[in-house]
């Protein structure tokens, strides 16, 4: 029991650790878990829908340690993408452990 | 042992969440990328991906903006700050060498026309950061 009520403080620490993310549109997100593709580009005017997709990935564990290349010209080389029309991102945490961000460019 | 260790751990819960509150109530103040305008180690941007405590190498895009962007751009220019800050205690930190813009980064790469722009950040510990732009253009 002692164990557990040790584990659940050191997650929630994890947690208080993890640095809040930001991005211009944020949905609900889930304490314990969570898994949400929001809109990252939000100027959608005249813009083209096209079917290559590039992404880029960083990751945080434990929110003690963040790694990765999640640039916007990381994307669109991974997908091969020489114009970028719109963005999107990708966000999964499980109880601040593992945060997986990613950037998805789509382009022609 | 058990009551101290729980103990540390509900003073970084703490410490985490004063850490969110303050960065939030700060947002509205901070006009620019600089670090030195912000009362933390980690800059502002629109876009912050989640952070690392301990150590922290991760990229991410600047501008927002991406309607008919030309992604392979002849030319990439960069500027750097570097920031130390004492833990916890903010007020004591120092920015020094060059301001990291995106003009300046503009002029590194000798780019007369900025397409679009990523950044990048280093940090350790939370006592030294780095904040690179990296500007792409022609």
């Amino acid at each position: 029991m002692k164990h557990l009520a040790l584990l659940c403080v050191l997650a929630l620490a994890c947690a208080g650790l993890t640095g809040c993310m930001s991005a211009p549109v944020m949905p609900p997100m889930g304490g314990i878990f969570t898994d949400i593709q929001a809109p990252l580009d939000i100027d959608y005017d005249n813009t083209v829908v096209t079917g290559k997709v590039g992404k880029a990935e960083s990751m945080s564990i434990l929110g003690m340690v963040a790694l990765g290349d999640a640039s916007a010209r990381t994307a669109a080389r991974n997908g091969q993408i020489s114009r970028i029309q719109h963005a999107d991102y990708s966000y999964f945490n499980v109880l601040g452990v593992i945060q997986r961000y990613n950037t998805i460019v789509y382009g022609e | 042992m058990q009551r101290a260790l729980a103990a540390l751990m509900a003073a970084m819960v703490l410490l985490g969440a004063v850490g969110c509150v303050a960065g939030a109530k700060n947002q509205a103040a901070r006009a620019g990328f600089h670090p030195a305008y912000a009362n933390r180690s980690m800059p502002f941007t629109p876009l912050i991906p989640p952070q690392g405590f301990l150590f922290q190498q991760v990229q991410a895009p600047l501008s927002l903006d991406f309607d008919n962007t030309e992604a392979n751009q002849p030319l990439t220019g960069s500027s750097t700050t570097h920031f130390v800050a004492f833990p916890f205690y903010q007020q004591l930190s120092v920015s020094v060498m060059d301001p990291a813009s995106v003009e300046l980064a503009a002029r590194n790469g000798g780019i007369k026309e900025i397409v679009y722009a990523d950044y990048e950040t280093f940090n350790i510990l939370g006592v030294y950061s780095r904040f690179t732009v990296n500007a792409y253009g022609r």
